[in-house]
């Protein structure tokens, strides 16, 4: 048993743990805003792994439903 | 299909040509939005219309980028997304594309949304779709944030109180506790009464 992971993290769970605490240091096209809503002109580049905390401006939020798996053609 | 760097906005402009030749999107349609990106976004991002979401991973040399999971968003099921302008021109014909930091949006589908938390034992209760569409509208502007995080977090804090059943649901705590820990960074100690994001 991993003594810092503990029992509780699957082996699937602490890889993206990993992952995620990786990203959250390793922001190379971000510049260190929230990746909802923290940069400007467009937030949504940020790797950083924390909630969104604020809105950038001209955001715009939306709630949808998805219509379509992946589209083979779409431009 | 593909997509040339040079048609994006933003840091997505940086995207490497290797991670854009194929680029893949879902349709999404509209069940509510709070008109914030201004009459442009607001005539393709009105109830009842659609856009397509592109999603991106942005690597930082050794990790993957483009997008190549399997599965994304499941159709039919409802999400929540914070969209900006991120092409220069709409598509000649068709919805709006957006582009998207895939592990971070929609919400909930996104990722690595499970490891916003800084627990480690995964809080089962999570806000709906629609609660943190919410939310995301009362989140406070980035230039109030930046001037005046604990006071730019009143409409937040509001929303919370009206609601505090849900106080401890995954993200509204994540996102109040890294609020009073900037805060905390800002003070240079801990927030007071009412300058806590609570």
């Amino acid at each position: 048993m991993d003594p810092f992971l503990g029992p509780r993290i699957e082996a699937a769970e602490a890889g993206r743990w990993l992952k995620a605490l990786f990203l959250s240091g390793a922001s190379l096209l971000g510049s260190g805003g929230s990746p909802l809503g923290g940069q400007s002109p467009a937030p949504v580049a940020s790797s950083d792994a924390g909630p969104p905390l604020f809105r950038s401006p001209g955001s715009t939020a939306v709630l949808a439903v998805a219509t379509s798996r992946w589209l083979p053609s779409w431009r | 299909m593909a997509t040339e760097p040079f048609d994006l906005l933003g840091d997505f402009r940086f995207l490497p040509e290797s991670s854009t030749g194929n680029t893949r999107g879902q349709l999404f349609q509209v069940l509510e939005s709070d008109g914030g990106g201004g009459e442009a976004e607001a005539a393709s991002l009105g109830p009842g219309g659609s856009f397509i979401a592109v999603p991106w991973t942005l690597g930082c040399g050794c990790a993957e980028e483009g997008w190549g999971d399997t599965i994304w968003v499941s159709p039919g099921d409802t999400v929540a997304f914070l969209l900006t302008p991120t092409r220069k021109e709409d598509p000649p014909r068709g919805p709006p594309v957006f582009d998207v930091l895939g592990w971070h949006q929609p919400y909930p589908a996104g990722e690595m949304i499970p490891y916003w938390r800084k627990e480690r034992v995964l809080n089962p209760d999570w806000l709906t779709p629609r609660e943190f569409f919410g939310l995301l509208e009362v989140l406070p502007g980035e230039a109030a944030f930046r001037l005046d995080p604990g006071g730019s977090y009143h409409g937040v804090r509001a929303w919370s109180a009206e609601r505090p059943e849900r106080r401890t649901a995954f993200p509204l705590s994540a996102i109040l506790s890294a609020a009073d820990a900037g805060l905390m960074r800002v003070q240079g100690g801990s927030p007071g009464p009412g300058g806590g994001a609570r």
